[in-house]
């Protein structure tokens, strides 16, 4: 019997699911929250109300009690008030896509939405899911004339796109009697980035000295000689050996680090399967990053150049998660 | 909007030509770097302090000096390493066996603009030492307190913080900062002109000054007058309101924060020519300037200062 | 909903608390003192539960302690049904619930328990004292409802108060429509269950110190408004059960017998009335003696001429009586009739009593007028006293008031001169009822107390039929011209309002009774009557069942287009000022040629990339877009600025 009303209940929801998508389309961002598009039914709590009510009502009218018909009369009035306030409520709120978050496979992309509205009132309350009364729902208060925002997650199952298809903002505010809801059909998708290989073969490893381009490399490390002193010079650094020696104050120099640059290269794993060879490079990516070492990757069509920094990390991994194997095999 | 068409004295060249001067001069030196360096001025405009976190060589060093010859300003660079001194900041008292006594030997900070780089290799006591200086435009050693020259500016490097051996800048020290930026790798096609190109030293040599330290001193006199209209500060407050809200930081922007982004925004109007701040000049500066001001509570959220003030601007909108 | 994180702490677990007690508060004199205990010691249970944060109790304790109580309570009351059983039971559903209350769901049921309570008291008792406990409870249990369904970054206690506040405001106006449209439809629908609980006022049996007891108390039995002169005090009798069965000791009312209906005639004129009794949980309906006309479908009328209504009076009810002070009730006697009202006791109780009634007869034999003048002359010269305190009477109750203590209030004069007139041969019962009552001035009514309680008599006497006598009147006259406080003894105790009462204090008293009377007549008898009155008021011609429907529908729809423009208003943007308006247009108009702007993107920003985007409008755009930035942001705007602005934009075509 449960199962069979979980069975129907399901049903019917995938039904108005449909038919509200029929409705309303797609949204393009931003998405306004408009009347029509607002959905309200009482909650189970809600439904208790009514059932204590009509009770109430009916022994209200069998003993011609007016002070507990006046009390029933009141409490119906203030479900149908907090009704229309849970409509209210989230009637004009606007919605957007701060950011879509990429993360690897096997972890979860995460979508952060703004909620703003331009009204003097505060919003709260506002319940942003994938369905009804979930544990992963997010609960959010909008301030008067403010903002805020809420992120919605999605498991990482498969490199790519992850599309967020549907999603519903909802509010039981104020008594949770009534649950108003709209559903959003927004385009947004994030990317999934490869998995990360567990054990990551060494590197192919290409030495370079960028360092030096512009200004000569200055560094830390090594000795590389002595040159006149300049007033700025730290005293520490004073080669005072020298000047002990009556030659002079000269200032110690040392030479630039070694910039170490490595090239990923999608053709240099041959042998492993496509997917492997992906997860291996992102290992490659992300190790190298760790170490603040430059690197190039390069794939079959897609090249990027030797550069460092988390943007140029974010590009790579995107370049691994966005491959299409087949038009590679192709070309 | 231009003052361009307000009668300029004929001694005296427009606050707008001057800059106009000085951006085309720098961008001849540094190559595609024209937003970076349009930042750096307005920074140097709102009296405030740069912060470059870059990895070595990307030519930080280029840009201080290049800045120094256009403004015409005395210039020293400090070379942070993790044996540095106070002393070999502000300068040291030495005993002079001529006179008989302590003579005050003025340090590197005594000079118009001061490049202080890698300057998280160095102790956090050295730090605080310049950082000090920063803040109070003065020295004091062995109890004498000594100004330092006006104008009066400073350009710290900072090597990311990934990299080991190194003493990153308290984030309340951050705040004496105005601006951070990040110069980043050249575009290819001007990396190669770079390697084709004359010795970018000889080309410093070359340029002349473009503003000098007195019109300097005007620019920053008239970058307060800029008009903020209501809206304008309803626009900053409201970006700063956001930031204290957001769960996404681990605190907002201090009032001192939002000082420091309205001058920024201020200067860049200045240099733009509007006759007010517009929405677009503090969008322009906000990413520099709160970029290293506000902490994301996950770290891995941001991948840099512009993506941090993205962020915020997306969610704010403009009145 | 159910919070992922659920703090430790419940969220408004403190007002939910607070809220119960209040609903429970009025019930607790009703209550059996282990319900109310227990109640208690659960709350205090929960309250630190929460704030230690200790495990709530598991799941077979819980059942044990429902199935334990739900027994209790049987065992108290013998079912689960009616007022006091079911009130019981929802205070411990209220403890078991809060024996496992984790949720916000969980602290909701216990709200929605709270106001079934509430409703549950208003069934007991609906005066008007009652009002601010009902409002104030009501709000309480709202407020509460708010707290525990409020988001958890939200917002101290003022401002759920001012919220819940607002809602019940707007809520008031519907409640009030639908008070005073929804059908009252005649009920019952279900039979009524005979409270068993005790109320005060006139009893079917009547022992030596019932009606003193009664006396005592000043509570309101009914109030009389005239639609005439208002009768003299000594003509204000209230007729109510007539006894008729004598034990020696208590007279009762005949349990079901059938007696044959006396015929009555009137004369003169008719005293029209209306009475509004409160509830006092028995059939019979007090009425002015005697009563000649009645609402038929509602009253009938007993064999010994006392008014019985259909129901029990559980609520305040109110009848439009006519009655005649002259009259002439059975003009004769049907034989069972004055058999029962002949018999006495033949187990040899009050034998001289028994013994003065023989002798009476034979000494008046035929003349039944002499015998009664007789016995009440014998009331008025003997040294009778009238108290509200007599000396207790044992099994010989009748002799011992006539012959030996011969103190007593009104039941034993009535009582003693019934038996003797029914020894001496004369056909006698006890009436008892209410005798005078007070005129409010502020209402323009009668008010009648319990304190006006009273019992008399009343004889057969051939030619005249049943005769009020009134032994009472020849003891203490001063008793039915005035008040009790008039009758008795001045160091006797008498109830408190009666004696030293400040005259302010009384008025004051007067004053706010009117306002009950009012409340009664408005409010707690507000019927399918009053409703087309009101319509009728309204100018609904000739109003009826449908009128009032649509009357409801009609309103019902006006009530939701108010809120919903009201909410709209509520939510509303705030207003745009004039280059602001003016954007809008030109972003509209710009629509048309596929630009809009981005969400963070300045309106001047805007205007810039929509010259680039369209060289052909490059000139009024920058036009636009100075005089904006001017406008918005510039030091010093000009005042033909906007009028230029306001030009440019019009004259923008796309």
């Amino acid at each position: 019997m449960r199962r069979w009303l979980r069975y129907l209940r399901a049903r019917i929801e995938r039904r108005a699911g449909a038919w509200i998508r029929r409705r309303q389309g797609a949204d393009t961002d931003p998405v306004e929250l408009r009347r029509q598009r607002i959905y309200i039914l009482p909650t189970r709590l809600g439904v208790a109300y009514g059932a204590m009510l009509c009770a109430m009502l009916l022994g209200g009218m069998n003993y011609n009690n007016n002070l507990g018909l006046g009390l029933t009369f009141l409490l119906v009035s203030l479900g149908l008030v907090t009704m229309h306030h849970a409509h209210g409520t989230l009637a004009g709120v606007r919605l957007r896509l701060l950011e879509a978050v990429p993360g690897f496979v096997g972890g979860e992309v995460r979508f952060r939405l703004l909620l703003e509205h331009s009204s003097n009132v505060a919003r709260p309350a506002l319940e942003i899911g994938f369905a009804r009364a979930e544990s992963g729902n997010v609960t959010t208060d909008l301030p008067p004339r403010g903002s805020s925002d809420a992120t919605l997650v999605l498991p990482a199952q498969r490199r790519g796109r992850v599309a967020l298809e549907r999603f519903i903002v909802s509010t039981s505010h104020p008594f949770g009697l009534f649950r108003a809801w709209a559903v959003v059909h927004p385009a947004y998708s994030a990317i999934a980035w490869p998995r990360p290989a567990e054990r990551a073969m060494p590197p192919p490893l290409i030495a370079t000295d960028t360092g030096g381009a512009q200004t000569g490399a200055i560094g830390a490390e090594d000795f590389a000689g002595l040159r006149p002193f300049q007033a700025g010079d730290s005293l520490r650094r004073v080669a005072w050996k020298a000047y002990a020696r009556g030659q002079g104050l000269y200032t110690k120099q040392f030479a630039g680090t070694d910039v170490v640059s490595h090239v990923f290269d999608y053709e240099s794993l041959a042998g492993l399967p496509a997917e492997s060879r992906l997860e291996q490079l992102c290992r490659w990516v992300l190790d190298a990053q760790e170490r603040g070492e430059a690197f190039a990757l390069r794939l079959p069509g897609t090249s990027i150049d030797t550069n460092v920094g988390p943007a140029h990390r974010e590009r790579c991994l995107n370049a691994l998660a966005l491959f299409e194997v087949r038009e590679a095999a192709r070309a | 909007m231009s003052t361009a068409n307000e009668p300029a004295a004929t001694a005296e060249p427009s606050l707008n030509e001057l800059i106009a001067a000085a951006v085309a001069g720098l961008n001849e030196i540094i190559l595609g770097k024209e937003t970076q360096v349009r930042l750096c001025l307005a920074c140097l405009f709102a009296r405030g302090h740069l912060l470059i976190e870059d990895i070595p060589g990307v030519g930080k060093t280029t840009l201080a000096h290049a800045l120094a010859r256009s403004l015409g300003l005395s210039y020293q660079r400090i070379q942070f390493t993790s044996d540095l001194l106070p002393a070999d900041i502000i300068g040291i008292s030495v005993f002079e066996a001529d006179t008989g006594q302590f003579r005050f030997h003025r340090g590197p900070v005594f000079a118009q603009l001061v490049l202080a780089d890698e300057v998280n290799r160095a102790t956090p006591k050295a730090q605080s030492a310049l950082l000090e200086a920063m803040e109070e435009h003065q020295v004091t050693a062995d109890g004498q307190t000594y100004p330092l020259t006006e104008p009066f500016f400073v350009i710290a490097t900072q090597n990311p913080s990934y990299q080991v051996g190194t003493y990153p800048l308290p984030e309340s020290q951050l705040d004496r900062f105005l601006m951070r930026i990040e110069l980043g790798y050249p575009a290819a096609s001007l990396e190669r002109q770079l390697l084709l190109g004359r010795d970018r030293r000889d080309l410093l040599d070359e340029l002349a000054t473009a503003i000098t330290p007195q019109q300097l001193l005007r620019l920053q006199g008239a970058v307060p007058q800029v008009h903020a209209s209501a809206a304008l500060l309803d626009y900053v407050q409201a970006v700063a309101r956001y930031t204290r809200q957001a769960p996404e930081f681990e605190a907002g922007l201090s009032p001192r924060a939002v000082i420091a982004l309205l001058r920024a925004a201020q200067a860049w109007a200045l240099m733009h020519g509007h006759e007010g701040v517009l929405p677009e000049d503090v969008q322009a500066v906000l990413p520099s300037v709160v970029g290293h001001r506000l902490a994301a509570r996950d770290d891995a959220r941001f991948r840099d200062a512009g993506e941090i003030g993205q962020h915020v601007l997306a969610a704010v909108a403009v009145p | 909903m159910r919070e992922p994180n659920a703090p430790s702490r419940l969220r408004g677990l403190a007002w939910v608390l607070a809220a119960l007690a209040a609903a429970v508060g009025p019930h607790v004199p009703h209550l059996p003192a282990w319900v109310t205990l227990l109640l208690l010691a659960v709350c205090a249970w929960r309250w630190t539960a929460d704030l230690r944060g200790t495990r709530l109790a598991p799941l077979p304790l819980r059942v044990v302690v429902v199935l334990v109580s739900t027994v209790a309570i049987f065992g108290t009351y013998r079912t689960l049904n009616g007022i006091e059983a079911g009130t019981a039971f929802l205070v411990l559903m209220a403890a078991a619930k809060l024996l496992e209350t984790r949720t916000s769901r969980d602290l909701t049921v216990i709200v929605f328990i709270g106001w079934f309570l509430l409703y549950a008291a208003l069934l007991r008792e609906q005066s008007l004292s009652q009002l601010p406990w009902l409002l104030g409870s009501t709000f309480l249990t709202a407020v509460a409802l708010m707290r525990v369904h409020a988001s958890s970054a939200q917002a101290p206690a003022g401002h759920i108060v001012r919220r819940t506040l607002r809602l019940l405001l707007l809520a008031a106006p519907l409640a009030l429509l639908l008070f005073l449209l929804f059908p009252r439809l005649p009920g019952p629908f279900w039979g009524i269950d005979s409270r068993t609980e005790a109320r005060t006022g006139l009893d079917d049996e009547m022992t030596p110190g019932d009606v003193s007891d009664l006396s005592a108390s000043g509570e309101v039995a009914f109030r009389v408004r005239f639609f005439g002169a208002t009768p003299p005090p000594e003509q204000r009798y209230w007729r109510g059960p007539v006894l008729h069965e004598f034990d020696g000791r208590s007279w009762r009312r005949p349990s079901a017998q059938a007696f044959p209906q006396p015929q009555v005639t009137f004369r003169g004129p008719g005293i029209r009335y209306r009475i509004t009794l409160q509830p006092h949980a028995r059939r019979w309906v007090l009425a002015l003696d005697l009563p000649a006309t009645w609402p038929e479908r509602e009253i009938t009328q007993s064999f010994d001429l006392t008014l019985l209504s259909a129901r029990p009076i559980n609520n305040v009810a109110a009848f439009d009586l006519t009655s005649h002070m002259d009259f002439t009730a059975g003009a004769s006697l049907a034989a069972s009739m004055r058999r029962k009202d002949l018999a006495l006791p033949l187990d040899g109780t009050n034998a001289r009593s028994v013994a003065l009634g023989r002798e009476l007869a034979t000494r008046h034999a035929g003349n039944p007028r002499a015998i009664v003048g007789e016995l009440l002359t014998m009331f008025r010269q003997q040294p009778f006293v009238y108290t509200m305190q007599p000396p207790l009477l044992a099994d010989n109750a009748v002799d011992e008031f006539l012959f030996d203590t011969r103190k007593g209030f009104c039941e034993h004069y009535a009582s003693a001169f019934t038996v003797v007139m029914r020894a001496a041969g004369v056909p006698a019962r006890v009436v008892t009822g209410y005798q005078g009552g007070e005129f409010n001035p502020f209402g323009g009514y009668l008010i009648v107390r319990q304190s006006d309680a009273h019992a008399w008599s009343e004889v057969w006497l051939e030619g005249r039929g049943w005769s009020r006598v009134d032994p009472t009147a020849a003891v203490a006259p001063e008793r039915i011209q005035g008040s009790l406080i008039d009758a008795v003894a001045e160091d006797e105790p008498v109830p408190g309002r009666l004696r030293d009462a400040s005259p302010l204090w009384l008025q004051v008293e007067l004053g706010w009774d009117a306002v009950n009377d009012i409340w009664n007549q408005r409010v707690v008898r507000f019927d399918a009557q009053s409703q087309f009155d009101l319509l009728d008021r309204l100018g609904v011609d000739d109003p009826d069942w449908r009128a009032l429907g649509l009357g409801l529908a009609g309103s019902l729809a006006v009530f939701f287009v108010v809120l919903s423009t009201y909410l709209a208003w509520r939510y509303r943007p705030p207003p745009r000022d004039w280059p602001g308006r003016l954007h809008d247009v030109v972003v509209a108009r710009l629509r048309k040629r596929g630009l809009t702007p981005g969400p963070a993107e300045s309106p001047v920003a805007f205007i810039e990339r929509a010259e680039q985007a369209c060289p052909d409008l490059a000139r009024p755009l920058g036009d636009i877009r100075k005089l904006y930035a001017a406008l918005r942001y510039g030091p010093s705007p000009r005042i033909d600025d906007l009028q230029r602005l306001k030009h440019a934009v019009n004259s923008l075509r796309v």
